[in-house]
């Protein structure tokens, strides 16, 4: 399907204007918060900008820059690095987080036109403009600015269900393939993968040969995973690197609930009000449990395949708490980012509410704001 | 007259408070508490934490008066309703009591702003211009303890006083109006022209005349009440004037300011880029440039007598603050919220242009947790 002349400017429109908050917040943050209201020293143009090179990016650029480090780099997957590496391997040292940042922006805008198709087939026009709107503006969003890895693997992952819903199963299997290189949990992806197929069994059961260009393409996901379990093995001696280093930040299988009472509890009777750790914990708490929430709003709402993607999602992450901190839904604020069919639920209701609408017009860019100045000055880390 | 839907302002009003309160609660504690820690942030300075620039001045007048003639630049009636209060409260509840009139003026503004324009232009374009001056930038200055919000409350009040033409109490409103601000007593221009306006009604009985004329009187008798205590407290009537000169400079023609910060931006002598002269500079002049465009796009659009109101300040404005002066630059950020039209003509616009409303919404409240961070970390 073709995305009409007016779409296109419509999500070009919200592209650059969100875009240009970040760039405004960006430029006023880092001078009125860093320098003296009668101070005369300049903030230059590079230190604005790589006041966004912190935590993980900096992972990734170091990666992109001088391959994997063993075995703590293992647990961020590879496409994003190679694509960084790939061009500004060309360009020079100084290009890695500058195209990081370009790479990043520039898939959110593929991701941007191709949710815009998925959101429009579940409400019309106006829910997909609201749903690209919802994604961009949320307060989390700042993760598409800089340089990680969430819009290759939302670009990648909505790609695949554009796919599916085309029924062009080996286009799907690939960009599949390059979902699973980008982030683990790119593997979940069969899940919906199998049940498109299945939704489609009559046609494609009767000739044998459709029924093996439906499923084939599944082995190619799988293949991604191998792929990147063999260099784990190679570096590290360890299949399941990526999986394992997770110990590092204190992920282990759990009870799906176990975090988010941990949480709970932090909250309402562990944490003193006004503690570094309160905010942490209130934020991702109310980012899963928000989610949780469109999740079981959206099952009626929007299709079934995507419904099953979100939940995937968020069982994953439930399921992996960071059990020996405070915060044990840590960096749920950013992993929800993934979930994009939430955000068209979220649309759904936001035309079937206009205050909410309304509401989420301008507490979004105002918490979107507050969060990219903290994790500027590197006060915030998800 | 349509009723005001008192829901949806009460709504409007709570949801941006809370949210502002949420903002400083993110970022007082992350900025200021130890990282990964436990350890809970003085709660005090937490509550407190809005308490920085003019609202010291404000409070401490409140508290212990006028002491030196440099706190006259900052006029009574503000600091005299809180210590009003205050007193018998004791001295903890200075700044609560602040912010407390502060909140409570903008709900009255809301609603009375929502009755200036629903009849003539729609419930639609009023709750927008409402909603657009809640998120406005600096719209915080609103919810801190700085007098921006009891200052539009009676101006918007003289304002549906002289529409009602209730002329005496418009005079009255404009009164505590201009023992609020300085230039509270521009009043007398937008009244003298809803007069004028009304001229063949009122023309020929004396009693009538009076009636509406009389009332006027009291406006400028506000600036008077102050300059006669300045007179009495320090022995010069006009010290609240010249106090003011310190922020200002010699008159000059306004362009001539706008063209000065113009080339101190571009060219031909630029300020460093990043530099913050160069940032309140941007924030300065864009607040200047937007509010005389909107002066302008609003002039058959809205009611004459605020087009009238809007351009008399921003003359005021121009004359009276540099724009390239660092202070006069926040005074000014927040001065342009009193122009209440301006956020009608916004309103307006936005009906028309779908695209620059959703700009707004995202730009607004982003570049207000900006600057509210940067006062509530006292940058």
């Amino acid at each position: 399907m073709i995305t009409k002349c007016s779409s296109k400017w419509d999500i070009f429109w919200i592209f650059l204007a969100t875009r240009l908050i970040l760039i405004l917040v960006t430029y006023f943050g880092s001078i009125l918060l860093t320098q003296d209201l009668h101070g005369s020293t300049p903030v230059n143009l590079t230190t604005m900008f790589t006041s966004w090179n912190r935590w993980d990016a900096l992972v990734y650029i170091r990666i992109a820059q001088s391959g994997y480090h063993p075995p703590l780099d293992l647990a961020f997957f590879p496409l994003y690095p190679l694509l960084i590496a790939a061009i500004a391997h060309f360009l020079g040292n100084w290009s890695y987080f500058a195209v990081g940042m370009l790479l990043s922006n520039g898939m959110l805008l593929g991701a941007m036109f191709i949710l815009y198709q998925l959101a429009k087939e579940m409400g019309g026009d106006q829910v997909a403009r609201r749903t690209l709107l919802y994604l961009c503006i949320f307060p989390t969003a700042f993760f598409f600015f800089t340089a990680y890895n969430e819009s290759l693997f939302i670009l990648l992952t909505a790609a695949t269900f554009l796919a599916l819903r085309r029924q062009r199963w080996w286009l799907a299997g690939i960009l599949g393939f390059f979902g699973i290189l980008t982030r683990s949990t790119g593997a979940l992806i069969i899940a919906p993968f199998l049940y498109e197929l299945w939704l489609n069994r009559e046609r494609l059961i009767a000739p044998w040969r459709s029924l093996l260009s439906g499923l084939i393409p599944i082995v190619l996901i799988l293949f991604g995973l191998l792929l990147y379990c063999i260099y784990c093995w190679k570096l590290a001696g360890d299949p399941i690197a990526f999986a394992t280093v997770q110990l590092r930040w204190s992920r282990q299988t759990s009870w799906p609930w176990r975090g988010i009472w941990q949480n709970i509890f932090e909250l309402f009777w562990n944490q003193p009000f006004g503690s570094f750790n309160e905010v942490h914990v209130l934020l991702d708490l109310s980012a899963t449990l928000a989610f949780i929430a469109l999740v079981i709003a959206g099952r009626q709402q929007i299709r079934a395949s995507y419904t099953l993607w979100t939940g995937l999602l968020l069982f994953y992450y439930l399921l992996s708490p960071s059990v020996w901190q405070h915060d044990a839904l840590i960096s749920n604020q950013r992993f929800v980012l993934e979930m994009f069919p939430a955000f068209i639920t979220l649309a759904i209701l936001g035309l079937r509410y206009p205050r909410l609408h309304q509401a989420l017009l301008w507490i979004f860019p105002a918490l979107l704001a507050t969060l990219s100045l903290l994790f500027m000055m590197g006060k915030w880390m998800v | 007259m349509k009723r005001a839907p008192v829901r949806e302002i009460v709504w409007l009003f709570i949801a941006t408070r809370l949210l502002l309160i949420f903002i400083a609660y993110i970022s007082y504690i992350l900025f200021t508490a130890p990282k990964y820690s436990n350890t809970p942030v003085d709660i005090f300075a937490l509550l407190t934490s809005w308490n920085h620039q003019e609202v010291t001045s404000y409070l401490r007048i409140a508290q212990y008066g006028y002491r030196t003639p440099a706190d006259l630049a900052f006029f009574p009636l503000f600091p005299w309703l809180i210590a009003s209060i205050s007193h018998f409260l004791g001295s903890w509840s200075y700044l609560l009591v602040g912010t407390l009139i502060s909140n409570t003026s903008l709900l009255g503004v809301l609603l009375i702003i929502y009755y200036l324009i629903v009849d003539a232009l729609g419930d639609d374009t009023a709750q927008q211009a409402l909603l657009y001056l809640c998120i406005f930038p600096t719209a915080f200055s609103f919810f801190v303890s700085y007098n921006e919000a009891l200052y539009l409350l009676l101006v918007t009040g003289t304002f549906l006083a002289t529409q009602r033409q209730n002329w005496w109490a418009a005079g009255f409103v404009g009164l505590l109006a201009a023992l609020t601000r300085l230039d509270g007593i521009f009043l007398v221009i937008p009244y003298l022209y809803e007069l004028w306006m009304l001229r063949t009604h009122s023309g020929p009985h004396i009693r009538a005349l009076l009636n509406t004329l009389l009332p006027i009187i009291l406006i400028p008798l506000g600036s008077t009440i102050y300059a006669v205590y300045c007179w009495q407290a320090f022995g010069n009537p006009l010290a609240f004037v010249q106090t003011s000169a310190s922020w200002s400079h010699a008159l000059m023609q306004p362009w001539q300011d706008i063209w000065q910060a113009l080339s101190e931006l571009f060219c031909p002598h630029p300020q460093p880029f990043g530099s913050p002269t160069q940032a309140y500079l941007f924030l300065n002049l864009s607040a200047i440039l937007g509010f005389t465009f909107l002066l302008i796009l609003g002039w058959h659009k809205i009611r004459a007598s605020y087009s009238i109101w809007q351009g008399c300040l921003l003359l005021f404005m121009l004359e009276t603050f540099t724009i390239g002066n660092r202070d006069s630059l926040l005074s000014n950020q927040y001065f342009v919220l009193t122009l209440f039209p301006s956020f009608i003509t916004l309103a307006l616009l936005s009906k028309q242009y779908p695209r620059l409303h959703y700009a707004l919404m995202s730009i607004f409240p982003a570049l207000q947790a900006v600057l509210g961070i940067a006062l509530l970390l006292n940058r």
